[in-house]
């Protein structure tokens, strides 16, 4: 047994490849005549042959998994920072010390200051050229249209101009999606509608932004409800902008602008629902009169009638 | 185009471009699905294991400070990733048995004795202990020296020669049993 025991330890240097030619002889010899260490030889034997038992999948199976796992990282932020607060703090093998208290402090307190600082300024040019940097990043890595278009980044309004035989000028507009929950009233709200409500393409989805216009007061809203009111192509979304503009209190800008309504829309129930909100404001009977009284006779009779009503009583 | 570096594309994960995650996970994934077979036993759950692992990775990826070091760390990253998964899924865990589809491969020349002594070994090698079973499948089906294994596991390079050993003890055992 104890010889057994001294070629155990020959084994486990075979196993581990450490094995010299003299032991390994020595090994041989002993299982020739040992069962145990003879079936052990064998069992190692039989693995050592075998091809890896475990069978990969498809390439499908793995390509999918990668998209699951590139999915979440995109709806997650960067890797974490290899000095991770929360570990550190739930180290429990350091004890709690007044400079750290006071140092954690300071930073928290500097980084408030700075974002005061930074709050309402224009992106840097370091901004700028690490964002570049990044599209240039993912661009690299990117070899068909179906990444492409997967890619985060929207490029829109692209101007392209030859500098030179080598080289392109290209002018674009970047835009990346992002997923936000905020309060109805909230400033970063009002910013994004009242851009999206002048810029934005498809007419239902103007108008959908138009329902959400509830931050009442705000300034960019009313401008950009004014804008649509005079510009939009779309009826729909012209009754719209003046359905949500009667919840503001009338000033001399929205009464301007329902005065041209009244003048020059092409479509009769934006006119119609203007002389409603005209009249439902006090506007001088004269001044919807004079108005309507510089238009074709006969063309928009139904105006004209509405707009009479309103002036005889 | 030349292939770039790991150390490179790790570069560029840190900056925060997953598509260089996606190509440090292309070609890695086959090492790192033994690994989670090793844990997981079946097909699916060693996929799902090895998408948890490339999160993990992808999370802890700026405490790797030697980008050539990418694999050993990922493998030692799996190996920790499936032991806290045998925890989480226990009971299941020990409901399972691994993948039929090993059984499938080797029936199919099953007339061999040979093949048949394979088949058992096989059994005996996925019903015995993980720690057992990875050192293993490392040493045997990944070739992977016992300094890396010990790496990967954790461990000295005594216990990892103590571990296959002492696998080999009871995989001798088991077929013997059997047969």
């Amino acid at each position: 047994m104890d010889r057994c025991k001294t070629h155990h330890h020959h084994i486990m240097k075979l196993i581990s490849g450490e094995i010299s030619p003299h032991e390994q002889k020595e090994l041989q010899d002993h299982a020739a005549g040992c069962p145990v260490c003879s079936a052990l030889l064998n069992t190692d034997k039989m693995l050592a042959e075998m091809t890896n038992p475990i069978e990969t999948p498809a390439q499908e199976a793995f390509i999918s998994m990668r998209q699951s796992v590139l999915r979440q990282i995109r709806n997650r932020r960067r890797p974490k920072n290899a000095f991770s607060l929360t570990e550190w703090i739930s180290d429990r093998k350091r004890g709690f010390s007044w400079q750290y208290a006071v140092a954690t402090l300071l930073i928290f307190f500097s980084g408030f200051l700075t974002h005061l600082f930074l709050a309402g300024t224009e992106p840097t040019p370091q901004a700028e050229a690490a964002l570049v940097d990044h599209i240039e990043q993912t661009a690299v890595y990117h070899t068909s249209l179906e990444q492409t278009q997967d890619s985060p980044y929207r490029f829109t309004d692209l101007q392209v101009e030859r500098l030179n035989e080598d080289q392109l000028t290209l002018s674009f507009t970047v835009s990346r999606h992002l997923k936000l929950i905020r309060q109805k009233d909230d400033p970063i709200i009002s910013e994004i509608l009242a851009q999206a409500i002048i810029n934005q393409n498809a007419t239902a989805a103007r108008i959908s932004f138009l329902d959400h216009t509830t931050a009442q007061g705000d300034p960019r809203i009313k401008e950009a409800l004014l804008i649509a009111l005079r510009t939009d192509p779309s009826a729909a979304v012209r009754l719209k902008a003046l359905e949500r503009l009667q919840t503001y209190p009338i000033d001399d800008d929205i009464r301007e602008t329902l005065l041209q309504v009244l003048q020059a829309d092409k479509s009769v129930s934006v006119r119609l629902i203007a002389i409603d909100y005209l009249t439902g404001q006090n506007i001088e009977k004269e001044l919807i009169g004079e108005t309507l009284g510089s238009q074709q006779e006969g063309k928009y009779a139904a105006i004209r009638q509405k707009a009479l009503q309103y002036i005889r009583y | 185009m030349q292939e770039r570096s790991d150390t490179s594309l790790i570069d560029d994960v840190k900056k925060g471009v997953p598509e260089a995650f996606d190509e440090l996970m292309r070609r890695y994934q086959e090492p790192v699905y033994r690994i989670a077979y090793g844990f997981g036993r079946n097909r699916e759950n060693a996929m799902d294991l090895t998408q948890e692992i490339f999160m993990k990775a992808y999370g802890k990826i700026n405490h790797l400070h030697d980008g050539g070091r990418f694999l050993p760390w990922l493998r030692t990253l799996a190996h920790r990733e499936g032991l806290n998964w045998i925890r989480k899924y226990k009971k299941q865990y020990q409901m399972e048995n691994f993948d039929e589809s090993i059984h499938g491969i080797i029936g199919q020349e099953d007339e061999n004795l040979a093949m048949a002594h394979r088949h058992e070994l096989l059994n005996c090698l996925f019903s015995l202990n993980t720690r057992y079973r990875l050192a293993v499948v490392l040493r045997y089906f990944e070739n992977m020296p016992i300094r890396e294994i010990a790496d990967t596991m954790q461990c000295s390079e005594a216990m990892v020669k103590n571990l296959l050993f002492r696998s080999l003890c009871r995989l001798k055992t088991a077929l013997n049993v059997k047969q």
